[in-house]
């Protein structure tokens, strides 16, 4: 499994491809210096039902990696629908007070599914993720970070195919494979995705 | 680029990954979980309990921390099952091993003892 991380780390940054987009301003993010995330279920903006669960369940392994402590999502996302909140967009209106106080995490990130899901063509399928991501400090209301992604898997590189036969036994369809380098993208990406949390050993460190 | 020069830098690549080392051991938390919207027939509590205390175990015998979430997840699973005590000994692991969780896992704790008193 750590090798397969691994190949998912080098697979998104390979796919994701060479981005020249300028360092991230992280004035505020220090401030902040959260310890703690809660994930809300995604909004979905594309077709696809399950998007915002497959999503949801990509983001724990890369934030708790950077140091971070992930409040578990499918229990926030029980707890939330038992107080009436069914749907993610109910789940995004939720005071942030409320949300502070119940789960207790420094800051809550709401992201938003832009699209999702494989474009079949004849000698190759696309397979995309798009998305939009807000962090906001729990405590201020402060947004400390954003980001976006537009991961697009090639069926014809092969890469894909070889981790999603070799790995996954089939319980994992090749859109979620993607919206797990997605994700690895969106979070670590250097200049762009969230600084080295508190339990990371390169907290604090200057970041390159 | 030639196929073999690619191959080359994903090996270096990933020989470079080989010398990071993991904070958590991640087993089958995510799938599991992502299992559990997309199939729920095929991810019911039994079969997400067995992949949960085995990759507690494996995370044990690798001498690696449990991920974020894992006893958190499993001592939901236990409180679903009915397992009220072992739920409890779940959430409290989590507090313990991560103790950004105090806020969430006291209700949790409070939830699951509440079963309890009824």
């Amino acid at each position: 499994m750590k090798t397969f991380s691994c190949l998912l780390f080098v697979a998104a940054l390979l796919l994701g491809g060479c981005v020249t987009v300028p360092p991230k301003d992280y004035t505020l993010f220090r401030q902040s210096n959260p310890h703690s995330i809660l994930v809300l279920p995604p909004m979905n903006e594309s077709n696809e039902v399950i998007a915002p669960y497959s999503l949801l369940t990509t983001v724990t392994q890369p934030l708790s990696e950077l140091g971070y402590y992930v409040i578990p999502v499918v229990l926030a996302d029980q707890l939330l629908k038992e107080n009436g909140m069914g749907l993610p967009a109910e789940m995004h209106q939720a005071p942030l007070e409320k949300l502070h106080t119940v789960f207790g995490a420094d800051a809550v990130l709401y992201i938003t599914i832009e699209q999702y899901g494989s474009k079949y063509q004849v000698f190759a399928s696309n397979t995309i993720v798009k998305a939009r991501a807000r962090l906001v400090d729990a405590r201020t209301g402060t947004e400390i970070w954003k980001g976006r992604v537009d991961f697009v898997a090639q069926g014809q590189s092969g890469l894909i195919e070889a981790l999603v036969t070799q790995v996954l036994n089939k319980l994992v369809d090749q859109a979620h494979m993607t919206a797990m380098m997605a994700s690895v993208q969106l979070f670590t990406l250097p200049g762009q995705g969230l600084l080295k949390g508190p339990r990371h050993p390169e907290f604090g460190k200057p970041s390159p | 680029m030639k196929p073999s020069l690619w191959l080359g830098s994903l090996v270096l690549l990933l020989a470079g990954c080989q010398t990071a080392h993991p904070l958590y051991y991640w087993g089958n938390y995510e799938s599991i979980n992502y299992l559990s919207y997309s199939k729920p027939d095929k991810a019911t509590l039994e079969v997400q309990r067995e992949k949960l205390e085995e990759d507690l175990q494996k995370a044990g015998g690798h001498n690696l921390t449990a991920n974020p979430g894992l006893h958190a997840q499993l001592g939901y699973v236990y409180y679903q099952l009915g397992r009220v005590g072992d739920a409890i000994k779940e959430f409290a692991a989590e507090k313990a091993l991560f103790p950004e969780s105090a806020t969430f896992m006291d209700r949790m704790i409070e939830k699951a003892q509440g079963t309890v008193a009824k």
